[in-house]
């Protein structure tokens, strides 16, 4: 058989496959593709059970299904770039270029295939050498060669003869992660089963499709018949119809970063993601189309022709109606990103309390200065009754709460140690010998009145505090009639996250994520050194008004500065672990 | 002298107290502290101010509208205790002389009524029975146990710290009552929720004003903000659920009212402060949500 086309026009094609990996998804297409004889719409079902296998073996990877099986053999090497499938609507291939993708990895191309009423199948080996000339006269091909197929009809395609570094990038997990976003659709049709073996490892993977209803969040779905644009020298508006519609489906996930962002789909085979696609032109492409919180596709069922690279779309009317369609969407979507990073930023503030509690509590040990509460899971004790679910020490009624000792703007005292020899220093003044045991109100209530302590699990203090991010306005301070950045409440440092000076500290990533600055990290380290240092001075005395005061107070920050210095540069949600 | 300088003179001795609290012994702690009273007493012999207006001077914590901040770690209990103790001791000698081995602190501080005070002092064959007890071989809870009989006997009446509570025993009930309520709405859906204030006409400004304020409560020296009342008059009590709301509001209010501190630092031994801020967090989520 003779080559109708010039051998450096498929050479070149082939060349523009890049990632070894991406390869196989070609031939994994052609057998859905394949299978499209079987499928039925209405059931979102095939007739049969289709089975596409792909195998990686040392030296060569086959991909075997029981799909219908190829026609025309010799046309493979006869007429490239004049595939059958072109004229197909419901397929995907359009070029006949993809099965020579082998031509950028690997030197071998074995293909079997059957078709149901044949008693045999067809061989047809191809080898990326035989393209190595510039005449197109040079390049004959042997027919195509009787041999047995182990299904009643379907297509092995065998590579062999890697290109060493080739092979190398051959990684079985990316593909696992490929086939199931590359054709994350099409894995949810009923009676199919594409099927990776990895024969090095052994391992074996069932593809599945991808699961949006895992995940909580809002959604925005629409399928769209017909799409609108703005003509660009009069205004006009047209209208192009779309069947079968276009189907949008979005979903911006609560809490969650996915960073699965939302891609174009079109016949059921990924063209890429949205924010990639160059032809759509946005302001918000991180912002929204990028943002890890968003996910989801767009389907375009072939209103769309993607580019021969399959990685953008050609630029005309249909092109123009869709992203014109996408920008209308943006402000909705940007609405509901605000909301979803609201409700994330809460979980992520916890991830980062957490941390500088964790450093905070290292540095406590030292001074042994203990007011973290933590509560010990599976004790016991319920908290319900007997006192009011708070630590006793800060409690209502205690001791500590003697009238008109406590209270300050940025911290609330506790003296403590008063007493030389170890009985306590009683906070009453002495003149009336009586109630020395400070038995507040609470603590006399045999019940706890408040209904969300329920737990089970004993208190005990640890070193350090509780760090705690407010949502919420800050407080003010009468006095100097300006809010404050913190307050410490029982033993918790409160950090009020809406303070001017907390705001402009926070950098803001493309995605509207928040970032932790340096002087973040300076500004906490600065409010939790006030707090820190206050009870210090509550147990050790008097701070004394000399340069010694202020050099113990910096070097406490630049401590706790340095302890959580790693924090720098990173967003929120790197936190979450 | 200002206060300043009565601060700076001070501390040295009120930090060799602290800093030794473990290991000084009672008498030494009992002259330290008369030291500090002695400066004490030479300032407000030579001001005119009252000895608890002074206190405050130096702690800070007062009970107005100004001076509010905190301005030193001397407590006022501590400043009035050696105040008191200078007064006891014409000379810090009379102080060994009186107590060659005082048993402890505590001890000493329990029967300072009996050394000072008007009404319960002792005298003669009372008071150096006392001082034997106090400078007895004896260990510190036998002679804690005898002081407590001497009190029982001469003092009797026990001064309970709640007793000015009881006052505020309806605001604390409706401060639990709306917590809860809050508490529980914040478990429903988010639709739920906004139904809820829909139906109540509460809007999210109005959530905002309530938290603010609640917050306010948490410590001294933090300001108020006036209530918006024609959000307030929107609000129909058709239930128990809209009255807790105007009802809590109406306490917000008599509290924001108060010329002085005393009242809601009373409501803060009532209610701790923990309550009273996580009170503020949760109708902060509601606007989140």
């Amino acid at each position: 058989m003779k080559l109708q086309i010039s051998p450096k026009i498929v050479m070149s094609v082939a060349s523009l496959y890049n990632d070894t990996n991406r390869i196989f998804m070609e031939y994994i297409d052609n057998s859905i593709d394949s299978a499209e004889a079987f499928f039925d719409d209405q059931s979102n079902a095939y007739s049969k059970e289709i089975n596409i296998d792909f195998y990686l073996d040392k030296k060569m990877v086959t991909i075997t299904d029981n799909c219908y099986g190829i026609t025309n053999i010799p046309k493979i090497v006869q007429s490239i770039g004049d595939s059958d499938k072109k004229a197909q609507p419901w397929t995907n291939g359009q070029f006949g270029y993809g099965i020579y993708s082998f031509m950028a990895a690997c030197n071998n191309i074995e293909i079997v295939s059957k078709l149901e009423n044949n008693s045999y199948g067809l061989m047809i080996p191809i080898g990326r050498d035989q393209f190595d000339t510039k005449s197109v006269d040079d390049v004959f091909f042997d027919d195509p060669k009787e041999v047995d197929f182990i299904y009643s009809s379907g297509t092995k395609v065998t590579l062999s003869k890697f290109d060493n570094q080739s092979f190398k990038q051959i990684d079985f997990n990316e593909i696992i992660s490929e086939v199931e976003k590359h054709f994350e659709l099409l894995l949810g049709r009923k009676n199919l089963t594409i099927s990776l073996f990895n024969g090095i490892t052994g391992e074996k993977h069932i593809c599945k499709s991808f699961d949006y209803e895992e995940f909580d969040g809002e959604y925005y779905e629409e399928h769209l018949s017909e799409l609108t644009f703005s003509g660009n020298k009069n205004n006009a508006t047209y209208t192009l119809p779309a069947d079968p519609p276009v189907h949008i489906f979005l979903k911006i996930l609560k809490g969650k970063a996915l960073k699965k962002p939302p891609v174009f789909i079109s016949k059921g085979r990924r063209i890429g993601e949205i924010k990639s696609i160059k032809g759509f032109r946005t302001k918000y492409k991180n912002e929204i189309w990028g943002h890890p919180s968003i996910t989801g596709y767009i389907d375009l069922s072939g209103f769309l022709e993607p580019t021969i690279a399959r990685n953008d779309f050609r630029n005309n009317n249909e092109s123009k109606a869709l992203f014109s369609t996408l920008l209308d969407l943006e402000e909705l979507i940007s609405e509901v990103i605000k909301d979803v990073n609201k409700a994330s930023e809460h979980k992520h503030y916890k991830s980062l309390e957490q941390y500088l509690n964790k450093e905070l509590s290292k540095l406590a040990k030292i001074d042994a200065l203990n007011f973290r509460t933590e509560h010990l899971s599976g004790s016991d004790i319920n908290l319900q009754s007997g006192g009011d679910g708070e630590d006793k020490t800060e409690g209502a009624g205690s001791e500590h709460h003697r009238e008109g000792e406590l209270s300050g703007v940025h911290s609330e005292h506790n003296e403590s140690g008063e007493d030389p020899d170890g009985y306590g220093p009683s906070e009453d003044d002495g003149s009336n010998p009586s109630e020395k045991d400070g038995s507040g109100a609470s603590n006399k209530e045999a019940e706890n009145p408040f209904e969300d302590t329920g737990f089970k699990g004993s208190e005990r203090k640890k070193s350090g505090f509780n760090i705690e991010f407010v949502d919420g306005d800050p407080i003010w301070n009468i006095e100097t009639d300006k809010p404050i950045r913190s307050q410490l409440i029982g033993g918790t440092i409160r950090i009020f996250r809406e303070h001017p000076e907390f705001q402009k500290r926070i950098k803001l990533t493309l995605t509207k994520e928040p970032k932790i600055s340096e002087r973040l990290i300076t500004y906490l380290a600065g409010e939790i050194t006030v707090h820190y240092k206050d009870k210090i001075q509550s147990r050790e005395g008097q701070a004394e008004y000399n340069v010694q005061m202020f050099e113990n107070l910096v070097e406490f920050i630049y401590m706790f500065e340095d302890a959580v210095s790693g924090l720098a540069g990173k967003n929120l949600s790197d936190l979450d672990g | 002298m200002d206060i300043s300088d009565l601060i700076k003179r001070i501390t040295p001795l009120y930090n060799e107290y602290k800093q030794n609290s473990k290991t000084i012994s009672a008498v030494n702690a009992v002259i330290l502290m008369w030291e500090i009273g002695n400066i004490l007493k030479e300032y407000l012999d030579q001001n005119d101010v009252a000895p608890h207006n002074l206190y405050r001077e130096v702690y800070g914590n007062s009970e107005g509208g100004s001076n509010v901040a905190r301005r030193s770690w001397i407590t006022r209990e501590f400043q009035g205790r050696c105040y008191r103790i200078r007064n006891m001791f014409e000379s810090k000698d009379f102080i060994r002389k009186d107590f060659p081995s005082l048993v402890g602190f505590t001890a000493f501080r329990e029967c300072m009524p009996f050394l000072d005070n008007k009404k319960y002092k002792l005298h003669g064959d009372e008071r150096q029975n006392l001082l034997n007890l106090l400078n007895s071989n004896n260990s510190k809870g036998f002679v804690l146990k005898e002081i407590r009989k001497i009190q029982a006997n001469k003092i009797g009446i026990k001064n309970s710290r709640n007793q000015r509570l009881v006052d505020l025993d309806g605001e604390k009930k409706l401060f639990i009552d709306f917590y809860n309520y809050i508490f529980r709405l914040s478990k429903e859906e988010s639709e739920k929720i906004s139904q809820a204030f829909n139906d109540y006409q509460i809007d999210a400004k109005l959530i905002k004003d309530i938290a603010n304020n609640t917050s306010a409560l948490s410590s001294d020296g933090l300001k108020f903000f006036d209530f918006d009342d024609n959000k307030i008059n929107q609000i129909s009590p058709s239930s128990d659920e809209d009255q807790i709301w105007i009802d809590y509001i109406n306490i917000l209010k008599d509290f924001m009212g108060q010329s002085n501190p005393k009242k809601i630092r009373r409501f803060r031994r009532l209610i701790p402060p923990e309550r009273i801020v996580k009170l503020a967090d949760m109708l902060n989520q509601f606007n989140l949500k």
